[in-house]
């Protein structure tokens, strides 16, 4: 859709609701640079080795609520995954995004069911139910597209594999941290991010911190009121 | 008008002790968390760098606003300008009729406060529900936000399962758990069922074309993935230049609102889903609203328009402490509410705002983005009195005040006068009333009334022989 038939929905035009803006600012003086943005010298990223992150999101994730579990090898974190969930009694997960083949072993080996995200059925019509039945599920498992050791975020970069219900509707999230996700800084995603919304057209980020929380009953903190009330991230060294 | 409501509003919260303990409990709750965590780094330096950014942006936004409505058109999303508040919401009402829209559900947007939308959009038959979870109270209890951040702090435990009780047609328990897991239910069906999303924007993206929002329940992310439609409310000046820039904007924002590092989520979406895409609205729409905040740039208050909405100002506030959201009778509460309001209600009629206030300063030191609130709500107060309300007797009043405290006899003999005077105008110890002059004064304060001894008398006396007076309060 054009801007034109964006018009038919009312209001002004962006050339007048943009002349008044100029108006308004025409009377002041000069106009100061960009300042930047930095919090801290960039050259702090390269000088992290990954130990040092590892503990940093360890640390940051656990003070808001989060469980961080650590494996050697990829194969190694798909069994501590089917292990822990299994213990946790999820009878069955979703997973999405990746090639899950051997999770999905570990998992069938651990008694938990799944389904795949590629395999629901999101027809016209369909959506409703598929949702609903994202509901049912005990956990949601994704790879993450990064994480921020010095906030313990996970950064989702949605599309079509990685998918937005997947990591918000369950009442549980497993993220799986590789290696060269994890970096020291919240700026480091936003700049590479940033790229890749204009290159790749992608649409939407989301930087997920801990469970869902609220204190809007008399400031008592309850968790799981929207999003999910666990969230663990499975960091792995390789 | 809005002056005798004004004092209406302070007179009740002040008699209403549960609402203060509630008030006083949640900003020492959110100013104790701010305390822990701007130590992190050197926050002078970094609300200095955070006002430069702001001041910039503001100082050249409409090459902003341009750029990131031409990003959010690249991206396949829809952008719609409104002059004021009526624009604002027929525009909304003609997205939700062109998509065909019956159920909506919306996280936190101030702005759809200011235009009151919700209200007309349930004239047109459309069900809205307001999801954060206070939101979502006051929505039940057909109130208004108290707070910026806390938009249910004014309510207790009790009131929310009563309300939830009758939503349930079941007693229910009044324990966190318990309410949580009911609105935890409730709303997923809001969010299952509803075609369309609304969302406020804590900031909008002019590089990338995007919005964020700011949540710590999770409901920013349900309504901006799962309706078909969303629609982002954006008050104009909301914007910032590049993605990266964010990191420092969202680093002041949740320290100085609620003492957070981060908040649980935070969501950027830059238009609608991709091809390919099986969640994620499939219409995308931003309506850029103006509702006067164009006639504050260029002037004396422009850098009000740097607010991040943090609430760092209400929390630290004496007065907000004492009163409450309510009181100050617009959206916008605080000292930044006493700013805003009469800049965009009108000066004439809600100038009167900005005397909720002691100009002790506070409010400025901790603004992450260095807004001189206190300079600002003196050039109101300055600018009310311009308007030429009579002042004449207040005038009267004082120069009396003056002319009896430099005559010791005279002050001795206007005390005794005034305990034997002040009966008729005395209600719950507190003065209310008086004859002119001090009816002026009166008009928008409340005094105690003059104690049955003075100072001077109890100094010179003791106080031992007179055991019904009230002691060690003040």
């Amino acid at each position: 859709m054009t801007h034109g038939e964006d018009l038919d929905f009312g209001g002004l035009t962006q050339e007048a609701f943009l002349a008044r803006v100029r108006r308004g600012l025409g009377g002041k003086g000069p106009k100061s640079p960009h300042p930047g943005s930095l919090i801290r010298d960039q050259n702090v990223e390269e000088n992290a080795a990954h130990s040092e992150k590892v503990h940093l999101f360890t640390l940051a994730l656990e003070a808001v609520g989060g469980r961080a579990l650590r494996a050697s090898t990829l194969a190694e974190a798909y069994l501590v995954v089917a292990r822990e969930l299994a213990g946790a009694k999820a009878a069955r997960v979703l997973l999405a995004g990746g090639d899950f083949r051997k999770l999905e072993e570990a998992l069938a080996a651990a008694g938990v069911a799944f389904d795949r995200w590629s395999d629901l059925d999101f027809s016209h019509g369909a959506q409703d139910r598929a949702l609903e039945k994202v509901n049912a599920w005990d956990a949601g498992i994704s790879f993450a597209d990064y994480a921020v050791a010095e906030l313990g975020s996970i950064a989702l970069l949605f599309d079509a594999g990685q998918g937005r219900s997947v990591s918000l509707v369950p009442p549980r999230y497993v993220s799986i941290v590789r290696r060269d996700a994890l970096v020291l800084t919240r700026r480091a995603v936003l700049e590479h991010v940033s790229r890749r919304m204009r290159e790749e057209g992608r649409r939407s980020l989301v930087f997920v911190t801990g469970p869902s929380r609220s204190a809007d009953i008399e400031m008592d903190l309850s968790v799981g009121v929207h999003g999910p009330g666990e969230l663990w991230a499975v960091l792995v060294d390789e | 008008m809005a002056k005798a409501a004004i004092l209406d509003r302070i007179d009740q919260a002040l008699g209403n002790e549960r609402l203060r303990r509630a008030v006083r409990k949640a900003t020492d709750t959110f100013r104790g968390g701010r305390a822990r965590v701007i130590s992190d780094f050197d926050w002078e330096a970094m609300r200095e760098k955070a006002r430069a950014l702001r001041a910039h942006t503001i100082e050249h936004l409409d090459y902003y606003l341009e750029q990131l409505a031409a990003r959010v058109r690249e991206n396949g999303g829809h952008v719609h300008f409104a002059e004021n508040a009526s624009q604002a919401v027929e525009i909304v009402r003609r997205i939700a009729a062109h998509h065909g829209v019956r159920s909506v559900a919306k996280s936190k947007s101030m702005i759809s406060e200011e235009i009151h939308l919700n209200e007309v959009l349930e004239a047109d038959g459309i069900e809205v529900y307001e999801t954060d979870l206070g939101e979502y109270i006051i929505q039940l209890a057909r109130e208004t936000p108290s707070h910026i951040i806390g938009p249910a702090l004014h309510k207790s435990r009790e009131d929310i399962a009563e309300l939830f009780s009758k939503l349930e047609g079941r007693p229910l328990s009044s324990d966190t758990p318990t309410l949580t897991q009911v609105a935890r239910r409730r709303l997923r069906e809001v969010f299952l069922k509803a075609d369309m999303g609304i969302t406020g924007c804590n900031f909008a993206v002019a590089e990338t074309g995007s919005i964020v929002i700011v949540t710590n329940e999770g409901n920013g992310r349900m309504v901006t993935s799962l309706p078909r439609v969303q629609v982002t409310l954006m008050g104009m000046e909301r914007i910032v230049p590049r993605l990266e820039d964010l990191d420092l904007l969202l680093a002041m924002l949740t320290r100085s609102a609620t003492g957070q590092r981060t908040t649980s989520y935070v969501s950027i979406v830059s238009g609608p889903r991709k091809e390919g895409e099986r969640d994620g609205p499939e219409a995308f729409h931003l309506v850029i609203v103006d509702n006067m905040r164009s006639s504050i740039l260029g002037g004396e208050f422009q850098e009000a328009l740097n607010c991040i909405r943090c609430g760092a100002c209400l929390n630290i506030c004496p007065v907000y402490r004492q009163i409450g959201g309510h009181a100050y009778g617009w959206v916008y509460s605080g000292p930044i509410g006493a700013v805003l309001t009469p800049l965009y209600k009108g000066i004439e009629e809600w100038g009167e705002v900005a005397q909720a206030s002691s100009l002790c300063g506070a409010c400025y030191d901790v603004c992450p983005v260095k807004i001189p609130l206190h300079d600002m709500l003196v050039g109101i107060r300055r600018a009310s009195v311009e308007t030429g309300k009579s002042k004449a007797l207040e005038r009267l009043a004082f120069r009396a005040f003056g002319f009896v405290m430099s005559r010791p006899g005279m002050y001795r003999a206007a005390l005794k006068i005034g305990r034997l005077a002040q009966a008729p105008f005395v209600r719950k110890g507190r003065f209310r009333a008086a004859p002119p002059p001090l009816s002026s004064w009166l008009s928008h304060r409340s005094l105690p009334s003059l104690p049955k001894r003075s100072f001077r008398e109890i100094w010179a006396k003791g106080i031992d022989d007179e055991p019904g007076d009230r002691r060690g309060t003040s």
